[in-house]
């Protein structure tokens, strides 16, 4: 006899008891199978005696046997209470004691964290194949008959909880995501992305992610020590390289010592480096450069800017003013008074400024510098202009004795001045009436005019003025002999 | 006070159409190379005794140099590739007319001050293409790097 379920076998064993009842009764025997309690449950009687065998698979079925006839039939359910009624009411009271389910190996479709849900056909044995559609479904694997039914989630914790958590840390850890990261020196942004079938979500903060290889489609926070994990090699490495490959302005000390400045303009705003060392990145964003960067950088620009001034070449030309003292006067100063370096006095011995825009800064310029630059005007500069007085007698255009002397001194240097331009101013002193004076200033004038004109020396130009007694050397009361008065003034550029 | 100005018949060693009508304000007094002196559009080959007048252009060629004193005595010298022109020059001390402007648009010059500087110090000023100096001192140097 072929064993069903447990509940069969407590049948068969009130089955065999009626049977051998029956015998003792008759010699007759009988089975019956009963509805099952649990009404899933299907149950299979392969009997088999002397007298008689058959298969009873159907509930509310019973076989009889003797030695004259054996019989399947449906019993009637009033008899069946009468035999086995308080068999089945203490069946029923153990059942409903709640006994705990008996182990089985079973099957079960579960929800899928990602992906549809699919159906799960099972086949044990030569039965038909069962068909599991439902999340939560389960069958018996074991051979224990039965239909799919919902395991509850209580049961299913028990077995598979473990199982399922292990499950989703190892889901966690192979999934493909996208996570927006903050920008090393920028505003984090926005990252928009549309799943497949579904609306377009923005990631608007750093670490926030979503699953891309299947859902669910919900943004999420990723956690740093997962973000370190799957990213560190890729971020250091994409630092690195930002700090390498981009363009960037850095403020050097400049090999001449001007203090320089940058300014740029980046997106309409102005951006100012002053101190050595900082740096722009080309597209606005401040940039902490790095002096091994730096260095790797413009290293050999500097190695031959270097060489370029070891090598003594000029300078870079610019437009520049210098103030320098001279014997002709006191150095007084220098302004500029508009332009690029607008601003900017100049009081001492070859102080100097660039007014080209390169500098404001003022410098001492070199005397090498000064006679590369301006040693052919240097050299082209005109002899100075000399200034002589010759004095004469009272009220005469002749000259004092020691005058004459001073004459030579005048045709030499009329004689030191190439194209001569003279001008010769004659005075008097306040000794007579102003109208009398002036005509004597005059011909005073005239006088050295034409002796100079008579020596034959080369002269451009000559420019005779008389101021009378009106521009007197010395001051003096008003009809005053005074010889220093007696002049005339002659000047030779 | 009044001052009357004499002006007698100028001795000349060499005569110049260009200039006449032209008050001479300086004259060129050294000169090395090739050099200009454009009057009125009119450039004439400077030589010692070349005259100069307001509205004046200066022009030195690549291997020239040329030095001009001024009826003040200021005196401006130049080296090679130099562009100077005399914009305004006033020397009249006893009307209190006294101005001297010029511009720098390539070149060198050395500027040693004459009288207008002395007594009015702010009627100097020497421009250049990127700036204008005032020039209240005795001796400076400018040099215009072109563009």
């Amino acid at each position: 006899m072929r064993q069903g379920t447990d509940l069969a076998a407590a049948w068969l064993k009130a089955g065999r008891l009626l049977a051998v009842g029956f015998l003792l009764a008759g010699c007759s025997q009988m089975v019956v199978v009963p509805q099952a309690p649990d009404d899933g449950s299907a149950t299979e009687v392969d009997v088999d005696w002397e007298i008689g065998s058959t298969v009873l698979d159907r509930p509310h079925y019973a076989y009889y046997a003797n030695r004259l006839l054996s019989v399947t039939y449906r019993y009637d359910e009033e008899q069946f209470e009468r035999y086995f009624g308080p068999a089945m009411g203490e069946l029923r009271a153990i059942l409903a004691a709640g006994l705990p389910e008996l182990p089985h190996s079973y099957a079960v479709l579960m929800e899928p964290p990602r992906g549809p849900l699919g159906t799960l056909s099972i086949q044990v044995g030569e039965r038909a194949p069962v068909e599991l559609t439902q999340a939560g479904q389960g069958v018996y694997i074991d051979g224990y008959p039965g239909k799919p039914r919902l395991i509850d989630k209580e049961r299913l914790q028990r077995d598979f909880g473990a199982v399922l958590e292990a499950q989703e840390e190892a889901e966690k850890s192979v999934r493909s995501y996208l996570v927006l990261l903050r920008h090393p020196s920028g505003p984090v942004g926005t990252l928009r992305f549309r799943p497949p079938g579904g609306e377009e979500m923005e990631l608007t903060r750093a670490n926030l992610g979503v699953f891309i290889d299947g859902g669910p489609y919900r943004p999420g926070l990723l956690d740093a020590q997962r973000l370190h994990e799957d990213f560190g090699p890729a971020l250091e490495a994409l630092t690195t390289a930002y700090k390498s490959l981009r363009s960037y302005i850095i403020l050097l000390d400049s090999p001449d010592g001007y203090p320089s400045k940058v300014v740029f303009n980046a997106h309409g705003s102005e951006r100012l480096l002053e101190q050595v060392g900082q740096s722009l990145t080309l597209d606005g964003y401040t940039h902490e450069a790095e002096d091994a960067i730096a260095e790797k950088d413009f290293r050999p620009a500097r190695d031959a800017t270097k060489e370029i001034l070891e090598a003594g070449l000029p300078y870079l030309p610019h437009s520049y003013v210098a103030v320098l003292a001279s014997p002709a006067g006191p150095l007084g100063e220098i302004e500029i008074l508009e332009g690029l370096s607008q601003g900017v006095v100049l009081n001492e011995d070859r102080a100097a400024v660039i007014v080209d825009g390169f500098s404001s800064s003022i410098y001492l310029v070199g005397e090498d510098r000064l006679q590369t630059d301006f040693g052919d005007a240097f050299a082209a500069t005109p002899p100075p202009p000399e200034t002589f007085r010759l004095y004469f007698d009272p009220g005469s255009t002749r000259l004092t004795r020691g005058s004459r002397d001073v004459l030579a001194q005048i045709f030499d240097s009329i004689r030191r001045h190439p194209g001569a331009d003279i001008t010769i101013d004659g005075h008097t002193d306040t000794v007579g009436n102003e109208a009398i004076n002036l005509k004597l200033s005059e011909k005073r004038s005239q006088s050295v005019a034409d002796l100079i004109r008579k020596s034959g020396e080369k002269v451009v130009e000559i420019t005779q003025d008389a101021y009378g007694q009106s521009l007197l050397a010395v001051e003096t009361p008003d009809n005053t002999p005074e010889v220093l008065n007696r002049r005339v003034e002659v000047t030779i550029r | 006070m009044s001052i009357a100005r004499l002006f007698f018949a100028l001795l000349c060693c060499v005569s110049f159409s260009a200039w006449a009508g032209d008050a001479v304000i300086g004259y060129v007094k050294t000169i090395k190379g090739e050099a200009f002196v454009v009057s009125n559009g009119q450039p004439v080959k400077a030589a010692v005794g070349t005259p100069v007048a307001t509205g004046n252009v200066i022009r030195t060629g690549p291997n020239a140099s040329l030095g001009i004193t001024f009826k003040d005595n200021t005196v401006m010298s130049f080296g090679p590739d130099t562009e100077l022109s005399v914009d305004e020059y006033l020397y009249s001390p006893n009307k209190g007319k006294l101005k001297l402007g010029a511009s720098l648009a390539k070149g060198t010059l050395a500027y040693l001050s004459g009288a207008i500087a002395r007594i009015k110090p702010d009627a100097v000023t020497v421009k250049t293409p990127t700036g204008t100096i005032g020039v209240r001192g005795t001796h400076f140097v400018v040099r215009v790097e072109p563009e």
